[in-house]
């Protein structure tokens, strides 16, 4: 069959990529004025000096220089990462578990437990934080009490406040949060898949473990696929939960990326290199999902 | 076709971007410099935004009360005040060139937003009877090159409350004024013949040790004004020191709670001091009736206050001072009404209603408040190394403990750093 | 049904009775710690506030309904959450609406160039919100946005949401078959009629999950909300007006526990009642392949 050329498109369809245009209107026009001219701002602020009151004066790749050999900044950075990798990991394996472990659960009672694992991520940040500084507090905190009752004394710690476990904690309870809407998302995953092929697989005889290994998990592959990387994204934005619970302290010791930035541009006055940091942190967090990606190379089973 | 256009459109659209910003951002300078159009809101009042109501504090709400009173004409929005929202709020306000009039900061750490011209000069505004009010020397803590930024709305000093009784378990005698040595030998005592732990301080507040260490380590006040001034290095013996003395109150463990003192809220500690648990609490002197009140609640009146210790062998026995205070953004459209907030809130009624609460005043006002919570008053000094710049208050006041504790050679590096970039 | 059939199912039905039983305790361990910040909350919000200092971890001597009545009438909660709901409602219809409108269009309607698209609308979400504040601020300024009562707050909350909800329902979009799509389309309904009545409902579930997490995102913003309500004291939505709570000389723990359990209350009425349609919508609507 010959292809007119010149006439790429017929009628029906021109008329269909007219209405899509027209359905992804609104959605532009928003996205760009909250989130890409902001960025433009962005990038063009992490190019000069702006001290928040007077002019711009454009000064190149000066903060970008300036970053790469600052060591405190670069601290923060790694702090960040420590915190999204711990709490990415974290999250993901509770919320894969739950799943795992929900969907066998009748509806009534599914519902119920999906209700309390669920309900930290309902909570908002700050609040997540507060009631968890509680739990963690070396002296009259859950935490280390429990411990003491059990006579693990050697176990308890001051929790928010150890060098080498300031972090880890935060990207605990960070992951711990977030564990209920991964847990949603891979149950939705498994929802989706055909009861026929769980009926078939009883007749042939498999067990619990058995249906997970060879049905479920290769299922929902997709579904992780996309569940890590959004997780991973919102892994970063630390900001609220870290300032609730340690306000990046001892000294600077869990000092986040996020408020590293908001130090340089509020405190000190160096918005164009809170910019800076702000856009080497976003490429590096693009960085990290694309690696993650390539990893799990995502196939979707056709069923 | 369809690319180029996409292309040319990008670049149009990123031209008016920078232009825009271009343009915002000188448009902000001149809104700084035009200050003084009033607003009129819809309903012909002056809007004025004010942030200086602390929640828990009880005369803020008072003085809004009187303002409206006052100055019906004025619509006055009371925003909440809280320490780390204050300067987010401030600067974005400037840069989305919305005015705000009145705001409650530290005269003392006004560097913040002097480095960028966002506070504006009330030197031109201050006839000598406004002067008048305050007792000499307390508008030199607002004061930078000459010009007043920021008046002081109260004496605020480090001290320290007792739990006598376990003082007197421990067989230690209280001091009104005492040497570090003494301090030291009374945390050893405390700590070998009772449970509880010799002071506990609040994560905000642990930089005293280290603030206090650098005013008073000085023979002479010349050489105490070279260091104020950056001129001398954090390596000098003294400085190592005495920083060296303040980490091992913390080695031997006798800050509440031992491991993590570094980072009890002031809640925590309060909870703690009222339990029993600690004997000394590290406090500001305008919060010792408080203190008194929550103790005397748990069932315990026997408690005093006295200063903190000092570690001064020549004349510099000074004690740093961190008043609140309030200061108008440069870029406010209402001077005139932001004046007159200012002039009320400074005036002899409000400081009283503050002395009534237990502050201690900088002001010449009848009933000042009670000996023990203004002993130390005149040993303050308005200066120190913070106000270098930014980065050093910030290091100085919040990073200082927990850094050099746990990394020494790091911490020195990083304040020499800051040092010379601030020369 | 032959014997060897029927003591396989026997053999299967003890064996799944032992998994669930398993299961069930290694849940409950679970929900302890996951439920237990909740209940320290609602303890807390009992107490008074020596009593709290006392001892933190017991349980109330009397249940004081008193800090709830403070919080809600002199903390201005009860304003604060009329607030929340106010933003909360406008902002997820919006997306919704919006998204979906989004999401058909890019599986369907033959957009070009779909997955650079998508690519990079998920690209832009990396960028931390910090930044963005302050030149979203100036826009809004200069637009006169921010003279109006929750519009600027709406505006951000739906804009930076479009995507990731975009996403979602694209994923799922994709498991609707063109079929029935081609069919609905030969029949000559127009494409929204086609989009509104035929495939939403199928959508049930993917509405769900996306309604409930914007839902969550929405209720617990605080940076932008703080921003955008700088210089009013109009407007402020829950998370807001909790700061209030929150002070440099003292917290007053109980009254703040009161208010943090108004603030999650609406969220589980929330997810409770989408819960119930969840599972409605995938017993009754689904495609039968």
């Amino acid at each position: 069959m010959k292809k007119k050329k010149g006439k790429k498109y017929g009628k029906l369809d021109r008329k269909l990529m007219g209405i899509g245009i027209l359905f992804l209107l609104p959605a532009a026009v928003l996205i760009g004025f909250t989130t890409v001219i902001p960025i433009i701002w962005n990038i063009v602020l992490s190019l000069s000096n702006w001290n928040g009151n007077g002019a711009l004066e454009f000064t190149g790749l000066d903060n970008y220089m300036k970053l790469f050999s600052d060591t405190a900044t670069l601290k923060t950075i790694r702090n960040s990462m420590v915190v999204a990798v711990g709490s990415t990991v974290v999250s993901m394996v509770l919320g894969i578990l739950l799943a795992l472990m929900i969907y066998k659960m009748g509806k009534k009672e599914g519902s119920v437990f999906r209700f309390i694992f669920y309900n930290p991520s309902m909570m908002p940040m700050t609040v997540a934080g507060l009631l968890f500084v509680f739990v963690l507090a070396p002296d009259e905190g859950l935490l280390n009490n429990i411990f003491g009752a059990m006579g693990l004394t050697s176990l308890q710690h001051a929790w928010l406040a150890e060098p080498g476990l300031v972090l880890g904690t935060l990207a605990v309870v960070s992951g711990f949060k977030d564990s209920g809407t991964i847990m949603m998302l891979i149950y939705t995953g498994v929802l989706a898949i055909p009861e026929d092929l769980f009926e078939s697989a009883r007749l042939d005889g498999t067990n619990y473990w058995k249906e997970i290994r060879l049905i479920i998990l290769p299922l929902i592959k997709p579904t992780i696929c996309m569940v890590l990387s959004m997780n991973v994204m919102w892994s970063f934005k630390t900001y609220d939960m870290v300032w609730t619970m340690t306000q990046g302290g001892p000294g600077s010791m869990s000092k986040t990326a996020p408020i590293a930035m908001i130090q340089q541009a509020f405190t000190y006055n160096k918005f164009g290199y809170a910019s800076a940091i702000g856009l080497v942190f976003s490429a590096l967090v693009l960085v990290c999902i694309a690696l993650v990606r390539r990893a799990l190379r995502s196939e979707a089973y056709e069923y | 076709m369809k690319k180029q256009i996409k292309k040319a459109a990008a670049l149009l659209l990123t031209v008016c971007t920078i232009a825009g910003m271009s343009a915002c951002a000188s448009g902000g300078g001149e809104a700084g410099g035009t200050a003084g159009q009033e607003t009129e809101s819809k309903t012909g009042k002056t809007d004025v935004v004010t942030i200086i109501e602390e929640p828990n504090v009880v005369y803020y709400p008072i003085f809004i009360e009187k303002l409206k009173e006052l100055y019906p004409d004025y619509n006055i929005t009371s925003k909440t005040w809280e320490q780390s929202q204050v300067e987010k709020t401030v600067k974005t306000a400037f840069a989305g060139g919305e005015s705000i009039d009145v705001v409650k900061w530290y005269p003392n750490q006004m560097e913040t937003f002097i480095s960028s011209d966002m506070a504006l000069d009330l030197t031109p505004y201050m006839d000598d009877e406004w002067k008048s009010v305050f007792v000499d020397g307390a508008l030199d803590i607002g004061t930078y090159d000459g010009k007043l930024y920021c008046l002081p709305n109260s004496t605020v000093y480090p001290d320290i409350d007792i739990n006598v009784d376990i003082f007197e378990a421990a067989g230690v005698e209280v001091k009104e004024h005492w040497t570090w040595d003494e301090f030291v030998d009374a945390c050893e005592k405390i700590k070998a013949n009772t449970d509880a732990f010799p002071f506990g301080i609040s994560d905000t507040r642990c930089g005293w040790f280290q603030r206090n260490a650098l005013l008073q380590i000085w023979e002479t006040r010349d050489e105490m004004e070279e260091f104020i001034d950056g001129k001398i290095s954090f390596r000098d013996d003294r400085v190592v020191s005495a920083l060296d003395k303040i980490n091992e109150l913390f080695t031997k463990e006798y800050a509440y709670p031992g491991d993590g003192a570094f980072s009890q809220t002031k809640d925590q500690i309060e909870a703690a001091f009222t339990q029993g648990k600690i004997a000394m609490m590290c406090n500001v002197n305008n919060g010792g009736k408080n203190a008194r009140k929550l103790m005397a609640e748990a069932g315990n009146e026997n408690v005093r206050t006295v200063s903190w210790p000092s570690m001064a062998t020549g004349e510099c026995d000074y004690v740093l001072g961190g008043c609140d205070g309030y200061f108008i953004p440069a870029n406010t459209q209402n001077v005139d009404a932001a004046v007159n907030i200012l002039k009320y809130l400074t005036s002899p009624e409000a400081f009283e209603y503050q002395v009534e609460d237990g502050d201690v005043v900088p002001a010449k006002v009848e009933g000042s408040a009670d000996e023990e919570f203004s002993r130390d008053s005149n040993k303050v000094y308005p200066k120190e190394i913070l106000s270098l710049s930014a980065e050093m208050n910030d290091y100085v006041n919040y990073n200082i403990a927990a850094n050099y504790f746990y990394d020494k050679e790091n911490a020195l590096t990083e304040l020499e750093a800051l040092r010379e970039s601030a020369q | 049904m032959s014997t060897k059939t029927a003591v396989m199912k026997k053999k299967k039905w003890t064996e799944d009775r032992t998994i669930k039983l398993i299961l069930r305790l290694l849940l409950l361990c679970f929900s302890v710690i996951y439920i237990y910040p909740v209940i320290f909350a609602v303890i807390t919000s009992l107490k008074t506030l020596p009593e709290f200092y006392t001892d933190i971890w017991a349980l109330p001597k009397n249940f004081l309904y008193g800090n709830y009545i403070e919080a809600f009438f002199t903390g201005k909660i009860g304003e604060y959450f009329l607030n929340s709901v106010i933003i909360a409602v406008c902002s997820i219809l919006a997306i919704q609406v919006i998204s979906t409108m989004a999401a058909y269009a890019l599986t369907r309607l033959r957009v070009p160039h779909t997955n650079l698209i998508l690519l990079i609308l998920f690209a832009l979400q990396i960028l931390p919100t910090e930044t963005i504040i302050i030149p979203l601020y100036v826009e809004m300024s200069k637009i006169g946005f921010l003279r109006m009562q929750y519009v600027p707050i709406i505006i951000a909350y739906v804009g930076w949401s479009i995507p990731g909800s975009a996403i979602i329902l694209k994923n799922f979009f994709e498991t609707v078959p063109k079929e029935l799509l081609e069919a609905a389309r030969i029949d000559g309904s127009g494409e929204v009629k086609s989009l509104f009545l035929i495939v939403l409902p199928l959508m049930k579930s993917a509405v769900c999950t996306v309604s409930i997490m914007n839902f969550n995102f929405v209720w617990g913003e605080l940076m932008w909300a703080q921003i955008a309500t700088l210089l009013t004291d109009k407007g402020l939505p829950l998370t807001v007006g909790l700061l209030n709570f929150k002070g440099q000389i003292s917290t007053n723990w109980p009254q703040l526990c009161a208010a943090i359990c108004i603030v999650i209350l609406p969220l589980y009425l929330i997810f409770l009642l989408m819960q119930k349609y969840f599972i409605a919508g995938l017993t009754a609507g689904g495609v039968k392949g």
